[in-house]
């Protein structure tokens, strides 16, 4: 029964995603028949742009309606089972249901942190230097200051984020201090090193890091505390409208005026 | 004239509002040219499938494109390993999967009307996993889950695991897309803990390096003493 697309010459009106399959018949080049895992439930018309729905427990057809693309009742299920979704508002962490208190904590920063603005550190290496470093910067002395102010996502070698590093092959290791991501998700990246020389120089690199990126450093809040000089007030600007109000009543009088002086000439 | 400059501009608003309704199915630039910010490469896509009764895994497969996106690699093979399980999903299957599957993953479910959730992954550049409710792909209705792959003030851009590739995104605007999360009863997300991926490095500027900034705090001292 089922032949290749090629053969038949009607069209599908719609493409569907998994669970459901458009089928043809070599011998009813006009229509396309439309299955939902596996069972038929109805069949297109090309020719006439015309769908019946197809029971095929009883294998009857009914008269033609709406297909259901377009039905307003009827919807393509991919996988989500709309019925299991709790109707009210609810959270889980991690599979835990969360009260409200959890869900002010969650938004306060316990769970899901708005680390937009630390610094990172991206570590490529391979399986065994990894863990050597993700250790150091969890329990290291040295590292304990400075380590909690960048997110450091550890990579394996070879993984799809780390091209962007460019990282030199004969190394097979490339650390990277970066400044928080911009609007345009690029960062500055303020120290690279390609080998592993401990935990006392790596906390030297990162503490020069955020020297130089320190996310919450904003000059506009530094206040001046030299005292005030004593200067008379510069007069108020004229307001914006009374501004524009002079300058329209100057243009209708150049208007005016050089309509009057275009009349009197001829 | 008046009642036909009244018709005009009427039109010209319905044709607007009916415009700014529809999808376009576009690349990681928005109709602005607004980027991405989830932009996973193509090579990481996973096209959705049936589990072993042929329900669809539009839930898992979008978990396991969030994690690919995030960097855990438990999660890695989460969509295969579903196919031997019986397809659909909703939010205390997914706990149920992830403890059989992935136990080491931290994540958050969500199911609600707040959008405050989702603004808050996409300022940490985390992708979603977001239910959706109609396209015009379909023409009509979906019970789907997809990765929000991008939202703003402004724009919302999602992955469809039906439709994969770094050219079919679907960009719409931001109310439009919530519409469209909510369309079922009320919208449902999951969200992978685990940080985004590095910034896209860019080197320091110039003015910022060692050497250039004591050339220019020289230049300054020699202009004020000349």
């Amino acid at each position: 029964m089922q032949t290749p697309k090629a053969v038949s010459q009607a069209t599908p009106p719609v493409e569907l995603g998994v669970g459901y399959q458009w089928r043809y018949r070599a011998d009813d080049p006009d229509r396309v028949y439309l299955f939902k895992a596996g069972v038929q439930i109805g069949g297109w018309d090309d020719k006439k742009k015309v769908w019946r729905d197809y029971d095929s427990r009883s294998d009857h057809w009914f008269d033609p309606g709406k297909p259901p693309w377009q039905s307003t009742n009827s919807e393509f299920f991919f996988g989500v089972v709309h019925e299991k979704i709790p109707e009210e508002e609810s959270y889980s962490i991690g599979g835990v249901k969360a009260d409200r208190t959890g869900v002010r904590k969650l938004f306060a920063g316990d769970t899901l942190t708005d680390d937009s603005s630390k610094l990172r550190l991206t570590l490529i290496a391979d399986k065994e230097v990894s863990e050597r470093i993700s250790g150091d910067l969890k329990s290291h002395p040295a590292l304990a200051n400075v380590a909690p102010k960048f997110t450091v996502q550890s990579y394996q070698w070879g993984d799809w984020a780390t091209e962007v590093f460019r990282p030199d092959p004969a190394r097979r290791f490339h650390l990277s201090l970066q400044g928080p991501a911009n609007q345009s998700g690029r960062g500055i990246e303020y120290h690279a090193q390609t080998e592993y020389t401990g935990p006392e120089d790596l906390a030297v690199a990162m503490a020069a890091a955020i020297r130089k990126a320190d996310p919450s450093y904003e000059p506009n809040r530094t206040p001046d505390l030299r005292p005030k000089p004593n200067v008379p007030p510069a007069p108020e600007p004229a307001p914006v409208d009374s501004l524009w109000t002079g300058l329209l009543i100057i243009l209708f009088f150049i208007f005016a005026l050089g309509k009057g002086n275009g009349s009197s000439d001829e | 004239m008046i009642r036909y400059l009244f018709s005009f501009v009427f039109i010209l608003l319905f044709v607007s509002v009916i415009h700014a309704e529809r999808a376009q199915v576009m690349g990681s630039r928005g109709p602005d040219g607004t980027e991405v910010i989830c932009e996973l490469p193509e090579k990481e896509h996973i096209k959705n499938v049936g589990g072993r009764d042929g329900a669809g895994l539009c839930v898992f497969t979008s978990i396991e494109m969030s994690a690919r996106w995030a960097n855990e690699n438990e999660l890695r093979g989460f969509q295969q390993k579903m196919r031997k399980e019986p397809g659909g999903g909703w939010p205390e299957k997914v706990d149920r999967m992830m403890a059989k599957y992935a136990p080491g993953i931290k994540y958050v479910q969500y199911s609600g009307n707040d959008p405050g959730i989702l603004d808050l992954a996409m300022k940490t550049g985390r992708m979603v996993a977001v239910t959706y409710g109609y396209s015009e792909r379909y023409g009509g209705r979906v019970a789907h889950m997809v990765n929000l792959v991008h939202m703003d003030e402004k724009w919302a851009t999602i992955l469809d695991n039906n439709f994969v590739g770094s050219d079919k995104l679907e960009w719409m605007s931001r109310v439009e897309f919530l519409r469209r999360w909510k369309m079922t009863g009320g919208g449902w997300a999951v969200i992978l803990l685990a940080p985004s991926p590095p910034p896209i490095p860019i080197n320091v500027p110039a003015e910022l390096l060692p050497e250039r900034r004591n050339r220019l705090a020289l230049e300054g001292l020699l202009a004020s003493a000349s």
